[in-house]
């Protein structure tokens, strides 16, 4: 065999991983709901891909792009971990324009040969290729929230539409949001404390936005307002989101979002509570 | 990820009872765990695929994950900070602003409440009930009423709520406080801005709201001062509360020292808001549109489509009559050296026949502030009803008002004392007076000297930062003991000493040649035997 064809052919299966893309949005809007630090994890299996993004050890990430929402996806390990400027990787997604042109869409083959290659983005768009190579990064350990469904205590799935409002109102003087859960009055409440005063949300069990009210004690739990925040991003996009609290007051929000394409990814948060009203209630 | 499976095929089916658990076996790591449940979430969504779909080998290649900090369980949560005891209740409702013709039949009735939309249920549309009724025990908010299709009304309904945030709207862009003080006859909600300068007072008559009690007799009347922000932040965005909001309950206890806002919202949602207010005087501007020889009356939106064009930074506009009694709005350049670099003016120009009220001489104008024109005018422009404005000579302030059955807007903006003549191509403006006729009820003019000083003392003290300062303010009738610490006023180009303006602080609005509007504080005549202190409406004109 020529040594020429022999080098392409070994080029092709190099990749550990290949994920082609019709429309590309389809990831990056995805990837924006969990863009609030610079860089983020990637694991890759035959299932999908999964980024993750965390901030000051109290608050994780995840967003799941499952292998059907790419046209083409092989991965050749078992499982593929680099890490990356999420800010770079959006960028280059986006490099044809953020916002859709009717009528065109960017395409995108995403190529990564292996540890301590760059990660490779051809992108077109009515017939124009931009080729981006972006460094990978040694990954980092990512936390592990030990959060296990059967330590859930309790759960509701609401509308987003519900939530939406209240997130991007939120009294930012606050330090906290405080998320009530429980199985009577006042069912589900949010509450900041600001400098202007507190403010209270509540939501009845019985109503239209919620789908699943399933509260089986109560629970009140503080979390840092300027973590949970970011999640506004994920909220707006979404169209359902499940929150849950564990026994130890750990948050779990799952966003379930609908891409251009009517399918589902999820992008899931988890936060660690504010243990400072603990110090302040004993 | 795992729970989204069977938390969505409960919705598909029947609710399943209690929190589903062992989706997945615990043994598995955090990481992979999370990637089987994502995985058996997509064949919940109909993937393809068999439940055993090969998962990668924890141990090979996936990183240990690394734990999380763990919270402490908390316990029980305090009692939230509820309603306060009810020194005064004010509840509004959806109740519209109505039309004047129903207006009449309501007055018959004590309370919006009890008669006046009752008689008009007849001719409503099917009442639209909102989802979720709401189903706490306190009084059930009334389901939104639409417009009876018969009965014209200008500009169709307002919610209350949504009139009432409008209002705050307009003052927000006035003061950074607000005054709430309800009152028998209504609440007032008033605001002044920093350099004093212009004042804006709102009523809602008892009969705007759906239920309305003030102080019960011998209890002394509330007077909060609240933060702009903060009560702006209830009824920030419009839209929304136009969409959502259902009823709106504003209750004030002395006692718990909170002003609460209740917005009952679509889906049975409810937002508390307690906020913060601090005691303090009856903040009262004295003015009176009567004493004022000119007025012109145009609806709102006439004048709002005039104002339209001007540079939104434009900080003064010229408002006048010229020849062939066309009513003329200008932007005011401030003086020859600016103007090169303003190049642009602005005029619009309107036929008498746009005002319903026009009693102004020709040549007459004067000069105010455009913001907190906007302010006033796009709340009369929401609510679709008449602006009138009172002015007198340049100098003496101009008095804006909205009516209507239930509710009262006044705006009281100061003028400049001295606009150009010439600015408007009017022709000869009376020439100004040296002194600035002195109202009936101003006080001599020893005692202007006095408010004069306290005025820029409060001023300086509410612009220095100190956040105690402006609570902190004087009471009563001012004594002329504290001097300004302010600096002297700078050197006026004006030969006239009288038009020096007081100071000029840094963050206060254009002082420009503006005089400054006094307001003194009005005891309420328990706390002060003197009664109210005299006051002026204008700049005393203190260095003269």
């Amino acid at each position: 065999m020529p040594l020429l064809t022999q080098r392409i052919q070994d080029e092709s299966v190099q990749y550990s991983l290949v994920a082609s893309l019709d429309n590309v949005r389809n990831l990056s809007t995805i990837l924006k709901a969990i863009h609030f630090r610079e860089h983020a994890t990637c694991f890759a299996t035959k299932n999908g891909i999964r980024v993750t993004v965390e901030n000051a050890k109290c608050v994780q990430a995840n967003a799941f792009i499952q292998a059907g929402i790419f046209q083409e996806f092989i991965v050749q390990e078992e499982s593929i971990t680099f890490r990356i400027n999420l800010t770079v990787l959006l960028d280059c997604l986006s490099i044809f324009g953020s916002s859709p042109t009717p009528g065109t869409l960017t395409a995108l083959r995403m190529c990564y040969q292996g540890y301590g290659h760059p990660l490779m983005l051809f992108l077109e768009e009515g017939g124009v290729v931009t080729v981006c190579k972006i460094n990978t990064q040694e990954p980092e350990d990512t936390l592990d929230f030990d959060f296990c469904s059967t330590n859930v205590i309790n759960k509701i799935i609401l509308q987003s539409e519900g939530l939406r409002e209240a997130f991007s109102e939120l009294d930012m003087t606050s330090e906290v949001l405080q998320i009530t859960m429980s199985p009577d009055k006042p069912y589900f409440r949010l509450s900041t404390f600001g400098n202007a005063g507190s403010s209270h949300l509540d939501y009845p069990k019985d109503s239209d936005l919620m789908e699943t009210f399933l509260c089986n004690q109560t629970q009140v739990n503080r979390y840092k307002i300027s973590l949970l925040k970011p999640s506004t991003k994920a909220l707006v996009l979404s169209c359902k989101v499940s929150i849950r609290t564990d026994n130890r007051g750990f948050l779990s929000l799952q966003y379930m979002i609908k891409n251009e394409d009517g399918q589902i990814c999820f992008v899931e948060y988890y936060c660690c509570p504010d243990e400072e009203v603990c110090e302040s209630e004993y | 990820m795992g729970t989204w499976l069977p938390a969505f095929e409960s919705l598909a089916s029947t609710a399943r009872a209690g929190v589903p658990r062992r989706e997945v076996p615990r043994r598995w790591r955090g990481v992979c765990r999370r990637l089987r449940g994502q995985s058996s979430g997509w064949r919940g969504r109909g993937q393809a695929g068999p439940a055993c779909r090969h998962q990668p080998s924890p141990s090979s290649c996936w990183c240990p994950g690394v734990r999380a900090p763990r919270g402490l369980r908390r316990a029980e949560a305090k009692g939230s900070a509820g309603v306060g005891e009810a020194g005064v209740r004010l509840w509004s409702a959806r109740c519209p602003l109505r039309p004047r013709t129903c207006a009449a039949a309501d007055r018959c009735g004590t309370a919006w409440d009890s008669r006046g939309p009752r008689g008009l249920r007849a001719l409503e549309e099917p009442v639209r009930l909102s989802c979720g009724t709401p189903s706490h025990g306190l009084r059930a908010p009334r389901p939104r009423r639409r417009p009876p299709p018969g009965l014209a009304c200008p500009g169709g309904l307002h919610p209350t709520g949504c009139v009432l945030g409008k209002a705050v709207h307009s003052l927000s862009r006035i003061g950074d406080e607000l005054y709430l003080e309800p009152m028998e006859e209504g609440l007032s909600l008033r605001t002044v801005n920093s350099s004093r300068s212009a004042y804006a007072c709102f009523l809602f008559a008892p009969l705007f709201f759906q239920q309305y009690q003030a102080a019960t007799p011998g209890q002394d009347p509330l007077h909060c001062k609240i933060l702009m922000k903060s009560f702006l932040s209830v009824f920030r965005s419009l839209a929304m509360l136009e969409k959502t909001v259902e009823t709106c309950c504003i209750s004030l206890s002395g006692r718990s020292s909170r002003l609460v806002v209740q917005l009952h919202c679509r889906y049975g949602v409810r937002k508390t808001h307690n906020l913060a207010f601090q005691d303090c005087e009856s903040l009262q501007a004295v003015f009176d549109p009567a004493s004022c020889p000119y007025k012109l009356c145009a609806p709102a939106r006439v004048l709002g489509e005039a104002v339209l064009p001007f540079p939104l930074a434009l900080a003064e506009v010229t408002l006048g009559v010229g020849a062939g009694r066309r009513v003329i709005l200008r932007s005011y350049q401030e003086d020859e050296a600016d103007s090169s670099l303003k190049a642009m003016v602005t005029e619009m120009s309107l036929g008498e026949d746009d005002f319903q009220q026009l009693r102004v001489r020709e040549g007459v104008a004067v000069t105010f502030c455009l913001k907190e024109f906007r302010g006033l005018l796009s709340f009369a422009e929401s609510v679709n009803l008449s602006l009138s404005v009172h002015f007198d000579t340049p100098g003496r302030p101009a008095i804006f008002t909205v009516e209507d059955s239930t509710l009262d807007g006044h705006f009281v903006l100061a003028t400049l004392s001295e606009p150009d003549p010439h600015s408007l191509g009017l022709g000869s403006l009376e020439p100004r007076r040296p002194e600035p006729r002195l109202q009936a009820h101003s006080t001599p003019h020893q005692d202007d000297f006095a408010s004069d000083d306290m005025d820029s003392y409060m001023i300086t003290m509410e612009t220095s930062g100190g956040s105690e300062a402006p609570w902190a303010r004087p009471s009563g009738s001012p004594s002329p003991g504290p001097q300004p610490p302010c600096s002297p006023a700078p050197p006026s180009e004006d030969e006239d000493e009288d038009e020096a303006e007081p100071t000029t602080v840094p963050g206060t609005p254009p002082p420009k040649k503006f005089r400054s509007l006094f307001f003194g504080s009005v005891l309420t005549p328990m706390r002060s035997p003197q009664g109210p202190s005299s006051v002026l409406a204008e700049d005393s004109d203190g260095e003269g």
